[in-house]
């Protein structure tokens, strides 16, 4: 059987990082058919762009090409989304006074899925890919400032705040909208 | 690093600390003093349990999505160079979509579908299993395990493929089970049971999913002097297998196999 270059590099270098890539997009559009919208148009750049030859990290090429892809579909289709969270290292500067209560671990752990889901789709949208990047598709810090194109010190500052962020909204009451 | 500078720099170090020990991107001199820190500080100690225990929390209740099969085999198709038949059915699309381009992108729009199932796409999967089987004629053995006790065969597959084929008894039929082997179809390996009839070899070869999603029709088919057969089990298109067997015997000879086939495997069920 025989197989091109570029067909041998997409079996090798995309298809085994489609997981990961469904799971970025689908926190950066919100739901998991719009992931597949924006993943099948990274898929469709990722082939175009294959002609520069070795790929140091396949994971994290993909994952940035499928960011931009996600980029583009909410430019498109959430003009709002970008615009809300355009600068979020600026919007927040307190640190952890931003927590008024200290909640019990236990909280944090009793936490049902549907109620970490919405915490987790509440945070801005830079916490929020950077931790989904750490915490769900399991990527180095360095990874993820190769991904988003910050240093690794941003990276971890945003980490901090998205765990902070969600400690906190775990720990309001559950009847609050 | 814009966000935390305003916090004190002992605050935002401690902050930065516990960030990189949970997700172990300290090393190991760093991580030694920070678990001597953890022991005589109560605080940073819960704080450090707090995190791990969100850290839980997402790793149980928020798993990575997984890309079905059949978006996967969508995005491969992608790379796949279109084969002369496709390059005829898309000029053909091209035709009618013309005509009924307006219905289509309503219809897209109304779904909010943007994909086309593609067909798969590649060379002709029965003349890949001619080949398969021919060179197992040329060879000095046609299998590459060779047993007549199924109790080996499927074994030796289970570790070969990803799914072991159904491996039955037809010996009553007349149809002696000989062995196996792995043929390849887009790169991915497919198990094909091998069977002596009198002096002639069969081979059986085991495709998950229907006959159109490999590009076959069920029935029988010529091809250079070789008989094919293409058969099915299963009722829902979740659960079809298709089975295509290749042999230089007469096609009324693959009939009465595939009839042996079937009853066993609905005997096994």
């Amino acid at each position: 059987m025989t197989s091109t270059p570029a067909e041998r590099l997409f079996t090798e270098v995309v298809l085994p990082h489609l997981d990961d890539a469904l799971t970025l997009a689908r926190w950066l559009t919100g739901n998991a058919t719009d992931a597949q919208d924006v993943v099948q148009e990274a898929c469709l750049r990722a082939f175009k762009a294959f002609e520069g030859g070795r790929i140091e990290n396949p994971r994290a090429w993909l994952l940035t090409i499928t960011r931009n892809a996600a980029f583009t579909w909410l430019a498109r289709n959430r003009p709002k989304s970008l615009v809300l969270t355009a600068d979020p290292d600026m919007e927040e500067t307190a640190g952890s006074a931003e927590r008024p209560e200290t909640p019990e671990e236990a909280v944090t752990a009793a936490a049902d899925a549907d109620r970490l889901e919405k915490a987790m789709a509440a945070l801005p949208q830079a916490y929020r890919e950077t931790i989904v990047m750490r915490e769900i598709n399991g990527l180095a810090y360095r990874e993820i400032a190769e991904v988003t194109g910050v240093p690794i010190g941003t990276v971890m500052s945003r980490l901090a705040r998205a765990r902070n962020l969600l400690i906190a909204a775990l720990a309001e009451p559950k009847d609050r909208p | 690093m814009t966000d935390v500078t305003s916090e004190p720099q002992p605050a935002r170090d401690r902050t930065l600390l516990l960030q990189a020990a949970l997700d172990g991107e300290l090393d190991a001199t760093a991580m030694l003093l920070f678990e001597r820190q953890l022991v005589e500080d109560p605080a940073l100690a819960a704080e450090y349990r707090r995190l791990g225990a969100l850290r839980q929390a997402i790793h149980d209740k928020l798993p990575k999505l997984r890309a079905s099969e059949d978006f996967r085999n969508r995005m491969e198709a992608i790379a796949t160079p279109p084969p002369p038949v496709a390059q005829l059915a898309r000029k053909w699309f091209g035709e009618w979509q013309q005509t009924a381009m307006a219905a289509s992108l309503a219809l897209a729009l109304g779904s909010g579908l943007t994909f086309l199932m593609l067909p798969r796409q590649g060379p002709d999967v029965t003349q890949t299993l001619i080949a398969g089987h021919v060179r197992g004629m040329i060879a000095d053995q046609p299998t590459d395990v060779a047993s007549s006790d199924r109790h080996t065969v499927k074994p030796w597959f289970a570790t070969r493929v990803t799914q072991a084929p159904q491996v039955v008894d037809l010996s009553a039929a007349g149809f002696a089970l000989a062995g196996g082997r792995v043929d390849v179809i887009d790169d991915k390996p497919v198990a094909t049971l091998v069977f002596r009839h009198l002096k002639h070899v069969i081979s059986v070869s085991e495709l998950p999913g229907t006959p159109a999603h490999w590009g076959l029709v069920e029935g029988h088919r010529m091809i250079k002097g070789y008989s094919t057969y293409t058969w099915t089990t299963g009722e829902t298109p979740d659960n079809k297998t298709t089975y295509i067997a290749v042999s230089d015997i007469a096609p009324g000879e693959l009939d009465a196999l595939a009839a042996a086939f079937r009853k066993a495997v609905a005997a096994e069920h």
